[in-house]
């Protein structure tokens, strides 16, 4: 058996959004511009088992997350997801490296519901189809819909036997998601998403000495096919008379990264140095909206560990700045008096704006009983670019 | 030697990627849509001018606008979609009697525009802005009460006489439609485009000149013509009122100082949503109202989601001849057709912009104001399509 999880997290002020795992099914979540705190529970377990077979280690692992996602006032969101993934892995031991081969398999559902309960009225539910925009026909008293779909993916590794050498990955992953909507017979969105990584690093362990240093590079392309539709009669209903993929959000990302630590003296420490490029493009099509940004984000972060009797103290203390090189948007054919547009800005502003960030985070590590370690840890993070705050509390149990 | 092959292998699949972002070339299909209009049956010799035409993808919301000073077949690219046609023109024609110059007007919903090429017929038909009684004003969402509450009997008509002459209420009809804005079907028989199917009917009672109404003056038609905000500070007092509804048993308060309209059919109930329409009207000449009844009714069908056939009752079919004014109301994210032939009224109004929208209350629906004579008359704007001829979400004039 292996990990086992319980979440529950309170999301605040949460708006343009009524539904779970955005970054899973955007841009096709249903939407108000109510909103209002969203409480999450996540619920996750994994397991598996591996056997060797001469110079081949076979594995298998399989997990589960569930979340539920709810407001206990008007917008009352209901939202349940399930993502299930199977894994098998293969492993080639060679003379001073280990190969990894990777196949990956996922299922995605997600019941998605909106209800209201004041005597007096509900604001709009839209069904958002990327950088603002949604479908007329669609919008109004649409509050069921429901994702379902499948990812695939395969990912090759390549690392030292010790903990000295170089490693490389590289893989592949897919994504297909399907958007349907109280009782029309088509999918009104179908998300096709895919994706590329792949990236080195050098190992370095020597008695109390650590070093890793690793680069990585992704790159990512999704794509959204919406459907239009024609209301014939009350007898036929809605019927797809169309489709176009129309919404485009592709992204390629560039990291480094460098620790040095010591380990084993009054206390153990590391020192780490990051540097993030990223380059982001969003379009829509018809009307034409697009949206993109370049970023460089260079951070330095140290960690400082101490054992204390029972107890093991951890300290770290992050630094970042980023700039944004580039940035241009363009909303055609946009209400500038709607919310969506309101929307649009503030969120182009979050995006591109350059600042400072500061975060630190305490966690202590202690014995239970022989089988069971728990941890408290508190953190916090400040960012002087869209004056964002972060606060985090956590208390874990391990088997 | 082999391990560093493999290592290599892994390098350069990892680095066939890394590059940056590009524009995608994100293209929605479209047709080449070719549009005739068929002209009014009738009429000889017609040349239609100044034509406005639009195009509205009902899935988008977009609006594709052509204007002309003369044509007869329209060629335009247009992305794929269901689409609203409406043609707004000058006519010329000529019959036995001369030639004469009018208004035309096209309207047509639900075209699907699809394929590399479509080929769409609009019929275009005349429409008279003749001035007589209008609906000036429809209070039909109500009020809310301090305590979030609806209050439902402080709706109410207005009822202008947008003409020169002095009018006369008597015998006059609000209709409200049968159907809903919000619901649309294949009724069987389909006789949309003579009659108006009405529901709930009334009747302003008289001899035929008990009740003149001057040019420029109105008549109130109050639900419940009692102080209202002794009830509900947030409403009004139609005390003043010309003429009250006789509601429900339930909901009616009688006030036996104001005079009560006859109701012709079952009691008025104005949906508080506004996915209804209504009409004036007044009965053909010599027809009594037990006649109507008699010879009016019909039970229209329709075939339900469910493949069976279900009848409408309880409805009457007011011949568009005899219908001076019509207002269709919806709400935009439920609206699926309009309740009326496009030659009484080719558009809608509102209070609410979503369905059970909670600002909606204490809201009306206003006839803009054309001029004002130099009398000091006011002339509404009455062009038979309501989308233009109406201030949605107004405040109600009788309010203080």
């Amino acid at each position: 058996m292996g990990p086992r999880l319980y979440n529950n997290v309170d999301r605040y002020e949460v708006r343009f959004n009524e539904t779970a795992d955005y970054a899973t099914v955007y841009p096709y979540v249903m939407a108000d511009t109510v909103g209002g705190d969203l409480k999450e529970e996540v619920y996750a377990f994994s397991g598996g088992l591996a056997k060797p077979f001469g110079r081949f280690h076979l594995g298998l692992n399989a997990g589960f997350n569930g979340k539920q996602t709810y407001r206990d006032r008007d917008p009352r969101i209901k939202s349940i997801s399930s993502d299930i993934t199977l894994s098998l892995s293969a492993v080639r031991e060679l003379d001073k490296y280990v190969l990894g081969l990777n196949l990956d398999g996922r299922k995605y559902n997600q019941e998605n519901g909106l209800e209201f309960v004041s005597e007096l009225g509900s604001p709009l539910v839209y069904h958002d189809a990327g950088l603002g925009v949604y479908n007329d026909l669609l919008a109004g008293t649409r509050t069921d819909a429901r994702f379902g779909g499948f990812g695939y993916g395969v990912a090759l590794q390549l690392a030292p036997r010790q903990y000295k050498g170089w490693t490389a990955h590289v893989g592949f992953r897919g994504l297909n998601i399907n958007k349907e909507l109280g009782t029309i017979r088509d999918y009104v969105g179908e998300i096709r998403e895919q994706a590329v990584e792949g990236g080195i690093a050098y190992l370095y362990q020597q008695g109390r000495q650590h070093f890793i240093a690793r680069a990585d590079v992704s790159r990512v392309k999704r794509q959204g096919a919406e459907a239009k539709f024609n209301n014939q009669d009350a007898q036929v209903g809605i019927i797809k008379i169309s489709e176009d993929i129309r919404y485009s959000n592709a992204y390629t990302k560039f990291n480094l990264r460098a620790v040095y630590g010591q380990t084993g003296g009054f206390a153990d420490w590391f020192i780490g140095i990051r540097g993030n490029y990223g380059d982001h493009l969003e379009q829509y099509a018809d009307p034409d909206r697009v949206q993109s940004y370049t970023y460089i984000n260079a951070g330095l972060d140290l960690t400082g560990r101490k054992q204390l009797g029972k107890v093991q103290l951890a300290v770290h203390l992050g630094l970042s700045r980023q700039q944004n090189p580039d940035a241009a948007s363009d909303w055609d054919n946009i209400n500038t008096a709607s919310a969506q547009y309101g929307m649009l800005e503030r969120n182009f502003a979050f995006l591109t704006v350059s600042g400072t960030g500061y975060n630190g985070s305490v966690r202590a590590d202690f014995p239970i009983n022989q089988n069971i370690a728990g941890f408290i840890q508190a953190g916090a993070g400040y960012d002087n670019g869209p004056a964002k705050r972060d606060y985090q509390a956590m208390l874990g149990l391990r088997f | 030697m082999r391990q560093l092959n493999l290592f290599a292998l892994v390098l350069l699949a990892g680095g066939l990627f890394i590059t940056g972002c590009s524009k995608d070339d994100l293209n929605v299909k479209k047709s080449e849509v070719e549009l005739s209009l068929t002209n009014p049956t009738g009429l000889k010799d017609v040349t239609v001018s100044n034509i406005v035409l639009a195009f509205k993808e009902v899935n988008s919301g977009k609006i594709d606008s052509i204007k002309a000073a003369s044509l007869s077949t329209v060629n335009v690219n247009l992305p794929e979609g269901s689409y609203e046609l409406s043609l707004d023109g000058d006519i010329r024609y000529s019959d036995d009697g001369g030639t004469y110059d009018a208004k035309v007007r096209g309207y047509q919903q639900s075209v699907v525009v699809k394929g590399n090429s479509v080929a769409v017929s609009l019929n275009l038909f005349l429409y008279n802005p003749t001035a007589q009684f209008v609906l000036k004003e429809i209070f039909f969402t109500g009020t809310v009460t301090p305590q979030g509450k609806t209050y439902n009997g402080d709706k109410y008509f207005i009822i202008y006489n947008n003409s020169e002459d002095t009018l006369y209420a008597d015998g006059l009809i609000i209709a409200e439609a049968g159907f809903l804005t919000t619901t649309k079907r294949v009724y069987t028989p389909d006789i949309m485009d003579k009659t108006f199917t009405a529901g709930s009917m009334v009747m302003v009672p008289g001899t035929g000149k008990q009740y003149p109404v001057l040019p420029g003056k109105q008549l109130v038609v109050a639900n419940n013509a009692i102080n209202h905000k002794e009830f509900n500070p947030n409403s009004l007092d139609l005390r003043t009122a010309d003429f009250e509804l006789t509601l429900l048993p339930t909901i009616n308060v009688d006030n036996p100082e104001v005079k009560d309209l006859i109701n012709l059919s079952s009691a008025m109930t104005m949906h508080n949503r506004g996915f209804k329409s209504y009409v004036l009207a007044r009965l053909g000449e010599g027809i009594t109202v037990d006649q109507f009844k008699a010879d009016y009714y019909y039970e229209p069908t329709y075939v339900n989601s469910a493949g069976n056939v279900s009848a409408t009752k309880n409805v009457y079919k007011i011949p568009n001849a005899w219908i001076m004014d019509a207002v269709n109301l919806s709400v935009a994210p439920m609206f699926e057709w309009i309740l009326t032939a496009p030659s009484l009224d080719m558009g809608w109004s509102y209070c609410g912009k979503v369905d059970s929208d909670e600002t909606r209350y204490s809201k009306v629906v206003k006839r803009k104001v054309l001029s004002t004579n130099p009398d000091g008359r006011v002339v509404l704007k009455d062009t038979n399509n309501s989308t233009n001829d109406f201030e949605p979400e107004a405040k109600p004039s009788l309010m203080p």
